[in-house]
C-alpha cells in the first residue's frame, strides 16, 4: 500500500535524504590547476605591474587589469539513477582595458605570462589610440576611487567544488525520488539542475589598488511535472530553491524534501486548468513573480548605459529616459512603490565588496516615494553626470571588456505586516500568479522588448480568485503590459514577512555577456491588467 | 603569445599531447576551438570599446567500457589537461556504461569548403577603428546617431580521437551592424549582416539602409492589432525560419513529440514542459511508436530549405564538435519535408545505417521573382516588417512563437508606403505563416547564429496580436 505523502515525507530526515543510495561523504580528488597565483601571491602584482606599465609606457592615461580563474559545474538529472553533464568547465583569463587620449581599448588571453601581460597591456593602449581618432567625446573617469589592498570572499562554509559528485548525485536523486514516489492520479517526473561557480577575481589599476575576490554562487533548480492521460501537463518549480552566494550547506540545511509534496500536489491540481478567457483582471503577483517584475522593468532600466541608448545596438535602450527628463521628475508608481538598490546583501548574486572598477558600490534608492531618482553607474557613466560612481562594473570574466550590470534590487516591503494571502483576500475576481523559480541563466516568466517598456508575464502557475476564495486553476494566461502603466495600477503590496530574494540574468554588450544579479520582491495588487490567452492568435 | 590563435601544426601537437595524457585505457576524443576576435563598437557615433581577445575551448571527452563523460578547459599546458581529462574520467564512474556504444571512428569523410579570407584576417585594429570612423560619417551628415558593432573573428577548429581521427580548419568572419537612432529616440533603423569574407560585406550599403529605416520610421502612429498581409524582409523571415531549423530533429518525431510528429488528431494548443523537456533527453522518452512527417507537405510548395558546409555563398565547418560531419542536406524540398535530423546510435539502431545525420544551424531558403517594391506595389493593405526581435517558441508541437517587430514597421496603402507604425507583439508559427506565402523575393545572407540565407517573403494572415511600442 502507498505511503501517504505526509508519513513518507516524516520519514526523511535531512540527514536519511540519500535512503536507498550509498552514502559518499568522501571529497573527490580536486584535479583543477593550482599552478596559478592565489590571493597574495606575488606573481599576481608582477603580472600585473606588467601589464600596467607596458600600456603605460605605451600612452595609456589609466589602465586596470583583471585576473579570473573560473570553476562552473552544472549537472542535471531526470528521475534517478542517471545524470548528464552540463558543464564542467575551468576557465583562466587575464584582460587589459586602457585608456589613451579619451578612447577605451582592450585585450584579453588565457594566458598569464609576464610577456603575455605587457603585450596585452601594450596592445589595449595601442587600440585606444587608433579609435581616439575624431573623438569629440574624451572619455573621463572622473576621480579615483580611494587606492585599497584588500581581500574577500563570499562566507561560505564549504566550497561545492569540494563535495563529491557521489554526494551531489545522491542529493539530487533523492529530492527527485520523493517526487516521482508520490502517490498521484498522474505521471509524476522531476527534473533537477546543480549549478556552481566559483571565480577567483583579481583586479589592479593604474590609480594604484590591487583586490583580490572570491565569489561562489550556488543554483539549484528543481521542477517536478504531472502528466494525465490526456497528455496534459504542467510543471512548478520548487521555490525554495533560489540562486544564491552560498555554499554547498544549504543542501545539507534545510530539508527541500519537504516542499516537493506541495509543488507536486499543486502541478496536479493544475491538470484541471481551464483555459483563460481573456480581459481585464485585478491580478496578484506573489513575491517571486514580483522580484522578477522589478528587475526587469525597474533594474534593467535604469541602467544610465541604456538610458542613453549605448546598448541601442545590443542589448536594447530604456523607457526611463531622457535623463533630464526623468531623474527626480518621473512618477512610475504610486507614493508607497520604493526600491532600492545595493551590491552589499550578503548572500544575494551580485554582492561583492568592490567593483570590476576597484569601486565600493553603494547602496542608493532607485524608486523613492513612487519616483525615479537614481540610475546605474560605473566610472565613466558616472563622471558624465557629475557624480560618483554607484559601483556597478561588472563582466562575466576578464576576457571580456567591463560593461554596466544592474545592482541587486529590492522592491522594499510596505509598513504594514500583509501576506500574500491577504492580499488574495482583497480580489472580488481576479488572477493569483506564482512566479516560481527561474532556472540557471533565466530571467524567468517576464519577459520585456527592447526598451523595457512593453512586456509579458506568462508561464507561472496561475488560480482564479472569487470573492477572496481560489475557484481553480488556469492555462496558457499571459498578462500583457507597459510598465509605467502597470506600475501605476499598483493598488497594495505586502509586507517585511512576505520579501523574498531570487535573481534575473540579462544578455547585453557586444560580443554579448550574461550578467546575473539578486532581486527582492513582495507579492502585490494590480488593477485592472490586460490578460489574453497565449496560444491566441490575432 | 605569437599566434592569434592555434595554427593546425599546434592544434594538433596540443590534442596529440591530449591523447598522451589519456593514460589508463579507454578512449578519447577532443575538440579544440581556437579563436581571436578583433571588435569595435561604437555608439552616438564614436567608439565605446574594442577588443583584441584569443580565448580556446578544449572539449575532452573519456570513453571507457561504453560511457562517456565530458570537462572543458581553456588552458593548453599539460597541467591543466591533465587536470580536465580527470574531471572527465570522475564522470564517468557514476554513468552508466552502454554495451551498444559505437566504436570511435578513425577516419569520417568531411565535404571540402574554404572559410578562411586572408584579408578579413587582415582587418587589424587600425583598419577597423578607420572603417567605423568612415562607416559614423553618413550618420552625422543627416544629424542621426550611429550604433554599431563590427567584429573579425579567426577560428582554429580542430577534433581529434585516440582512434586516429584528426581534421582542422581555419575559418574567419566578419560580422557588421548598425543601429540608427534620431536623437529624439522617435525613429530607429537597424540593418546588419555577416561573412567569412568581409570585402562581400558592403559596410555603406548596410549603413545607408539603416539610416533610410531610422528617417523613415520616426514618429510612427499605432494601428490596430489584427492579421495583416505582411512583407517580411529577409532577416524577419530569417527570425521566424530559426525556431523551425533548429527543431528539425527525427527522434521525438517518431515518439509523437514536437512538431514533426505526425499525429492523427489535431492537437490543442497548449504548452506541456514534460515533453518539452523529455524530449531533450534520450535517455527518458515518454511515448514511443509513431512516426514523423518526413514525405509530407508541410510548408508552400515553392520553399527548399537546404544546408551545405560548401554553400559558396554561406559555408560553414563541416564537422561537428564530436567529430561527426556535416552532410549537404534538402531538409525541405518544394515544401515537403524530406529530411531530420538524426545521431549516430540512432541511426545504427533504428534505420540501419552508419552515418548520422546532422543539423548544424545553418540554412539556405530558395527565393523567387518578386522584388520587395514588386511586393509593396503589388499590396492593397499591409505591413512592411524590417526583423523580429524576442522571438521564443510558447507551443514546440506546432512552432506557435512569439516576439515583437522591431526597428522599422510601415504600412502598406494602394500599393505604396503610406506611413510608420509602431511595433506589435507578434504571435506566429512558421509553419503557418510560410503556407500562406504570395510572393518570393531573392534571398540573401542574414545575420543569425549559423550562416544563412533568406528571401524577402510576402504572407497573408500574419498575427500581430497587440502593440509593442518600444522604439
Amino acid at each position: 500500500m502507498p505511503q501517504s505523502r505526509r508519513s513518507f515525507l516524516k520519514s526523511l530526515s535531512a540527514a536519511a535524504l540519500a535512503a536507498g543510495y550509498p552514502a559518499t561523504t568522501r571529497a573527490d580528488p580536486q584535479f583543477s590547476v593550482d599552478r596559478y597565483a592565489h590571493a597574495g601571491d606575488p606573481l599576481f602584482k608582477d603580472l600585473a605591474a606588467r601589464a600596467l606599465d607596458a600600456a603605460k609606457a605605451a600612452g595609456a592615461s589609466y589602465a586596470d587589469v583583471r585576473f579570473t580563474r573560473t570553476r562552473t559545474e552544472v549537472i542535471s538529472s531526470f528521475g534517478t539513477g542517471s545524470y548528464q553533464v552540463q558543464t564542467d568547465d575551468e576557465h583562466g583569463a587575464v584582460g587589459v582595458r586602457a585608456l589613451t587620449d579619451g578612447a577605451w581599448g582592450f585585450a584579453s588571453s588565457p594566458l598569464w605570462t609576464p610577456d603575455e601581460a605587457a603585450r596585452l597591456g601594450r596592445d589595449a593602449a595601442s587600440q585606444a589610440k587608433y579609435n581616439a581618432r575624431g573623438h569629440k567625446r574624451k572619455v573621463s573617469l572622473g576621480n579615483a576611487p580611494p587606492a585599497v589592498t584588500g581581500e574577500w570572499t563570499t562566507p561560505i562554509k564549504t566550497d561545492p567544488f569540494n563535495i563529491s559528485l557521489a554526494e551531489k548525485l545522491e542529493v539530487m536523486w533523492a529530492l527527485n525520488e520523493i517526487a516521482e514516489r508520490l502517490d498521484e492520479p498522474a505521471t509524476i517526473g522531476s527534473y533537477m539542475i546543480l549549478h556552481h561557480r566559483r571565480q577567483e577575481k583579481t583586479f589592479a589599476s593604474t590609480d594604484g589598488s590591487f583586490i583580490t575576490q572570491t565569489l561562489f554562487v550556488s543554483h539549484p533548480h528543481l521542477l517536478v511535472f504531472a502528466q494525465d492521460n490526456r497528455g496534459i501537463g504542467q510543471s512548478r518549480t520548487l521555490d525554495a530553491m533560489q540562486p544564491a552566494q552560498v555554499g554547498w550547506e544549504r543542501m545539507a540545511g534545510p530539508s527541500y524534501g519537504d516542499a516537493i509534496p506541495d509543488a507536486v500536489d499543486e502541478a496536479v491540481r493544475a491538470l484541471d486548468a481551464e483555459r483563460v478567457t481573456p480581459d481585464r483582471y485585478d491580478i496578484v503577483l506573489d513575491a517571486l513573480a514580483m522580484a522578477q517584475l522589478v528587475a526587469m522593468t525597474i533594474a534593467v532600466p535604469a541602467e544610465l548605459d541604456r538610458v542613453l541608448g549605448y546598448e541601442a545596438n545590443a542589448g536594447g535602450t530604456s523607457y526611463l529616459a531622457p535623463p533630464e527628463e526623468m531623474l527626480g521628475k518621473f512618477a512610475l508608481g504610486p507614493r508607497f512603490l520604493n526600491v532600492a538598490a545595493n551590491r552589499s546583501r550578503a548572500g544575494v548574486i551580485g554582492t561583492v565588496k568592490w567593483d570590476d572598477e576597484g569601486v565600493v558600490p553603494t547602496s542608493y534608492p532607485v524608486i523613492k516615494d513612487g519616483v525615479l531618482v537614481s540610475y546605474h553607474t560605473n566610472r565613466e557613466l558616472a563622471a558624465a553626470q557629475g557624480t560618483p560612481s554607484t559601483g556597478n562594473a561588472a563582466s562575466d570574466n576578464a576576457s571580456q571588456f567591463t560593461l554596466l550590470q544592474p545592482p541587486n534590487i529590492e522592491m522594499l516591503p510596505g509598513t504594514s505586516d500583509v501576506s500574500l494571502n491577504d492580499l488574495v483576500s482583497q480580489l472580488d475576481h481576479g488572477l493569483v500568479i506564482l512566479g516560481g523559480a527561474p532556472g540557471p541563466g533565466s530571467h524567468g516568466i517576464v519577459s520585456v522588448d527592447r526598451q523595457q517598456l512593453n512586456g509579458e508575464i506568462g508561464g507561472g502557475m496561475v488560480y482564479e480568485v472569487k470573492k477572496g476564495k481560489r475557484v481553480g486553476y488556469l492555462r496558457n494566461v499571459e498578462c500583457l503590459f507597459r510598465s509605467p502603466d502597470l506600475w501605476k495600477s499598483l493598488k497594495a503590496i505586502g509586507g517585511q514577512r512576505s520579501q523574498v530574494w531570487t535573481a534575473s540574468t540579462i544578455g547585453k554588450g557586444q560580443p554579448n555577456q550574461n550578467l546575473t544579479f539578486g532581486s527582492a520582491g513582495v507579492p502585490a495588487l494590480f488593477t485592472k491588467v490586460a490578460v489574453t490567452d497565449i496560444t491566441r492568435r490575432a | 603569445m605569437t599566434e592569434r590563435f592555434l595554427s593546425q601544426d599546434a592544434c594538433r601537437d596540443l590534442l596529440q599531447r591530449v591523447i598522451r595524457l589519456s593514460t589508463g585505457g579507454g578512449e578519447v576524443q577532443i575538440s579544440v576551438r581556437s579563436r581571436w576576435t578583433g571588435n569595435l563598437r561604437w555608439a552616438r557615433n564614436e567608439s565605446t570599446s574594442s577588443g583584441d581577445t584569443t580565448a580556446h575551448n578544449i572539449n575532452i571527452t573519456r570513453f571507457i567500457r561504453g560511457a562517456s563523460a565530458s570537462a572543458s578547459t581553456n588552458q593548453i599546458d599539460d597541467e591543466s589537461l591533465r587536470a580536465c581529462i580527470r574531471r572527465a574520467e570522475l564522470r564517468i564512474l557514476y554513468r552508466t556504461p552502454d554495451p551498444d556504444a559505437p566504436p570511435l571512428r578513425s577516419a569520417e569523410t568531411y565535404i571540402k569548403t574554404n572559410l578562411w579570407n586572408d584579408e578579413t584576417f587582415g582587418l587589424d585594429a587600425d583598419a577597423r577603428a578607420g572603417i567605423q570612423q568612415k562607416i559614423v560619417e553618413p550618420a552625422v551628415a543627416e544629424q542621426l546617431f550611429s550604433f554599431g558593432y563590427l567584429e573579425i573573428t579567426a577560428v582554429g577548429n580542430g577534433v581529434m580521437n585516440s582512434a586516429g581521427l584528426f581534421a582542422y580548419l581555419p575559418q574567419t568572419r566578419a560580422e557588421f551592424s548598425v543601429t540608427v537612432r534620431n536623437p529624439k529616440a522617435t525613429g530607429s533603423g537597424w540593418a546588419g549582416t555577416e561573412n567569412n569574407d568581409w570585402r562581400k560585406i558592403d559596410a555603406e550599403k548596410v549603413t545607408a539602409r539603416a539610416i533610410e529605416k531610422c528617417k523613415s520610421s520616426a514618429n510612427p502612429v499605432a494601428i490596430e492589432p489584427g492579421r495583416y498581409t505582411v512583407i517580411l524582409e529577409p532577416q524577419a523571415v530569417g527570425d521566424l525560419m530559426e525556431p523551425l531549423v533548429r527543431s528539425l530533429i527525427r527522434p521525438p518525431a517518431e515518439m509523437g513529440q514536437g512538431p514533426w510528429a505526425d499525429r492523427a488528431d489535431e492537437i490543442e494548443e497548449q504548452t506541456n514542459p514534460m515533453s518539452e523537456i523529455a524530449s531533450t533527453l534520450s535517455t527518458r522518452p515518454t511515448q514511443g511508436g509513431g512516426s514523423s512527417r518526413i514525405g509530407k507537405r508541410v510548408l508552400d510548395a515553392r520553399i527548399t530549405i537546404s544546408a551545405d558546409p560548401a554553400d559558396p555563398d554561406a559555408p560553414f565547418v563541416p564537422f561537428a564538435f564530436d567529430t561527426l560531419p556535416y552532410r549537404a542536406v534538402k531538409w525541405i524540398e518544394a515544401g515537403v519535408l524530406k529530411e531530420l535530423s538524426y545521431p549516430r546510435q540512432y541511426a545504427l539502431s533504428t534505420l540501419n545505417r552508419s552515418d548520422p545525420l546532422n543539423n548544424s544551424g545553418a540554412f539556405r531558403m530558395t527565393g523567387g521573382p518578386t522584388s520587395v517594391d514588386e511586393m509593396i506595389a503589388a499590396t492593397g493593405r499591409g505591413i512592411l516588417i524590417t526583423r523580429l526581435t524576442n522571438v521564443h517558441t510558447i507551443i514546440a508541437e506546432s512552432l506557435f512563437c512569439g516576439g515583437t517587430t522591431s526597428d522599422g514597421l510601415w504600412l502598406i496603402e494602394h500599393g505604396k508606403i503610406s506611413r510608420p507604425l509602431k511595433n506589435f507583439r507578434f504571435r506566429e508559427s512558421p509553419l503557418f505563416a510560410f503556407n500562406n506565402i504570395e510572393a518570393i523575393g531573392a534571398p540573401e545572407r542574414v545575420l543569425l547564429d549559423m550562416p544563412s540565407i533568406c528571401p524577402p517573403i510576402k504572407a497573408r494572415d500574419f498575427s500581430l496580436t497587440s502593440l509593442a511600442d518600444a522604439i
